[in-house]
C-alpha cells in the first residue's frame, strides 16, 4: 500500500483496526478501503498480525488463583491501623482487649504502627551519624548507576534545583529493608548536610501530616530536632532528613526532579 | 474498635473487581519476566499491592488500567534486575515451560486466498519474538496487543505522551514483526515468493522513520 496509496498512512490505518477512531471515522475509513486494495490489503494483514497476538495470550494456572486470593486473605485491611490510629479510643478498647501478650504475638516491635516509626526513627540515626560513603561522588548519574546493581528496587535519584550538591550514597538497612541514603550539602551555613533516605516501604500510610507540594503528596515530620519531609515515587519512599527548617525543606522538596 | 467486618467486606469487594483480571495480569507478566515463577511472584505482588493502596482507587474508574499500572511499576521496580540474571541459565527450562500455556497447533491451513501469514504463525513463535524485544518496546506491545488496551489507557499506565505510545508501538510492531518472519522462515511455516513479498514490505517500512499520528478531519 505505500507504493501506490499515499492517500492513508500505515500508524493510521493501524490506529482504525487498534479500534482508536469514533464510528463517523471508522465510516470514512471504511469507505476507502472498499475502493482502495492496497490499504484493505494492509488493514487486513494488521487485524491478521492483533489475532495471532491475541492467541498468545496465557492462561493462569488454576492453583495460583487460590494462591492469590489465600495472599490477600493474610493481609491485613489497607486501612485499619492508620484508622485504630486516628482514634485514641480505638486504640485503648484494642489494648485492653488484646493485651501486651497479643500485641508481642502480632508483630511486637515489627508491628506496622511501629514500622512508619521506624521510618523516621533509622533515617534520623543515619543522618545523624554521618557514616562514611559507600560511593562518593557528586555526579547524580554515576551514583544512580552504581545504586543500580546493588539494591533489589528501581531509583531516581533528585536533581535539586535549590543548589544542593550530591556528596555520595551509602548503602543501609532501615526495619530489616534494603536501602540506600543519599548525602547532599548545601551551599548555605558552611555545607550543611541533607540525607535522602530511599527504600522500599510497602506500608501505604508514610508518618507525619500530609501536604501537598508540586504534584506530589508529602508527609512532614519531626524528630530529635530534625525536619523529616517523605515522598512517594514509583512506589518507593523518598524521605529527606536535615535540620533546615520547615520552610527550607518544602522548598528543597518542591525543587526536586525525580527524572 | 478494630472492624474485621469492615476488612472482611473491603476484601470482597477488592476480589469482586480484581480477580476478573488475574489471567490478563499472569498472561502480562509472563512476558514480561519471561518465566512462570517471576510471573506468579510479580502478579501475587501486584495483587498485595494494589489491596494495600486500595483506598485510593476511584471507584467506577478503569480497575483493570489501574491494576496493570501498577503491575509494570512493580515489575520496573523489582523484577527487572532479578529477571536479566536469571534468563541465562533458564532459558531454556523457559522454553519447556511455555509449551504448557499455548497451543503448539497452527490455524488450519485453507485455501483461501485471503490467507494471511500471520494466520498461520505457531504461538510458541509470537511468544517468542515477543520476548525479544526490548522492555520499552515489549510493554507497549504486550499492553496494546496481548491485552488491547487503547492508546490513551497506556500512556496513563505506563505515565507517557500518547505520541510516545504510538512510536513505541509502531517500532515495536516492526521489529516483532521482522522476527516472526526468520521463525517463519525457519521453521518453514513460509516459504519462497511469500517471504520475499513480506520481507520486502518488512524492510521497506523499516526505513520509514516513525510516524507521527495523523488524524483526519
Amino acid at each position: 500500500m505505500t507504493h501506490e496509496c499515499r492517500k492513508l498512512e500505515e500508524t493510521f490505518l493501524h490506529a482504525y483496526v487498534d479500534g482508536e477512531f469514533s464510528p463517523e471515522e471508522s465510516g470514512d475509513v471504511k469507505a476507502h478501503l472498499a475502493e482502495c486494495p492496497m490499504c484493505a490489503h494492509a488493514v487486513r494483514l494488521h487485524q491478521s498480525y492483533k489475532a495471532a497476538m491475541l492467541r498468545a495470550n496465557a492462561t493462569a494456572p488454576h492453583p495460583f488463583y487460590d494462591d492469590v486470593r489465600e495472599g490477600l486473605m493474610h493481609e491485613a485491611d489497607p486501612g485499619r491501623w492508620a484508622r485504630a490510629f486516628q482514634r485514641p479510643s480505638a486504640i485503648a478498647v484494642a489494648a485492653a482487649c488484646a493485651g501486651a501478650a497479643l500485641w508481642f504475638l502480632a508483630g511486637g516491635l515489627s508491628h506496622p504502627i511501629f514500622s512508619t516509626h521506624s521510618l523516621i526513627e533509622d533515617g534520623v540515626a543515619l543522618h545523624a551519624r554521618a557514616l562514611p560513603l559507600d560511593y562518593p561522588s557528586s555526579d547524580p548519574r554515576s551514583a544512580q548507576q552504581w545504586l543500580e546493581g546493588k539494591l533489589d528496587f528501581g531509583v531516581h535519584l533528585p536533581r535539586f534545583a535549590q543548589g544542593a550538591r550530591l556528596q555520595g550514597v551509602r548503602l543501609s538497612n532501615v526495619n530489616r529493608r534494603q536501602a540506600a541514603v543519599v548525602t547532599y550539602s548545601l551551599p548555605q551555613g558552611d555545607g550543611r548536610r541533607v540525607s535522602l533516605l530511599i527504600v522500599d516501604d510497602p506500608e501505604p500510610h508514610l508518618p507525619g501530616a500530609a501536604r501537598r507540594i508540586a504534584d506530589r503528596e508529602v508527609w512532614l515530620s519531626r524528630a530529635r530536632g530534625f525536619n523529616i519531609a517523605s515522598w512517594r515515587n514509583d512506589e518507593i519512599v523518598y524521605s529527606l532528613i536535615s535540620d533546615l527548617d520547615e520552610q527550607d525543606v518544602l522548598a528543597l522538596v518542591q525543587s526536586a526532579e525525580m527524572r | 474498635m478494630l472492624d474485621f467486618k469492615h476488612t472482611d467486606r473491603t476484601r470482597r469487594e477488592f476480589e469482586s473487581l480484581s480477580l476478573d483480571h488475574l489471567d490478563a495480569l499472569y498472561s502480562a507478566g509472563l512476558r514480561l519476566t519471561k518465566n512462570e515463577r517471576d510471573a506468579e511472584d510479580l502478579v501475587q505482588d501486584t495483587f498485595l499491592r494494589a489491596f494495600r493502596f486500595f483506598d485510593k482507587f476511584e471507584r467506577g474508574t478503569n480497575m483493570k488500567a489501574w491494576l496493570f499500572k501498577i503491575l509494570t511499576n512493580t515489575f520496573i521496580n523489582k523484577y527487572r534486575r532479578r529477571v536479566k540474571e536469571r534468563t541465562v541459565v533458564e532459558g531454556a527450562a523457559r522454553e519447556a515451560g511455555n509449551e504448557r500455556f499455548v497451543t503448539r497447533e497452527p490455524t488450519e491451513s485453507s485455501a483461501d486466498p485471503e490467507q494471511y501469514f500471520f494466520d498461520k504463525l505457531l504461538s510458541d513463535d509470537v511468544i517468542r519474538s515477543i520476548d525479544q524485544l526490548p522492555i520499552d518496546f515489549r510493554l507497549v506491545v504486550i499492553l496494546a496487543d496481548l491485552q488491547e488496551f487503547s492508546y490513551k489507557e497506556i500512556a496513563e499506565i505506563l505515565d507517557c505522551p500518547v505520541g510516545t505510545v504510538m512510536s513505541r508501538l509502531y517500532r515495536g510492531r516492526k521489529l516483532l514483526q521482522k522476527n516472526l518472519l526468520e521463525y517463519a522462515v525457519a521453521s518453514g511455516v513460509l516459504h519462497g515468493k511469500q517471504a520475499l513479498e513480506l520481507g520486502a514490505v518488512v524492510e521497506e517500512e523499516e526505513a520509514v522513520e516513525v510516524l507521527e499520528f495523523k488524524r483526519r478531519a
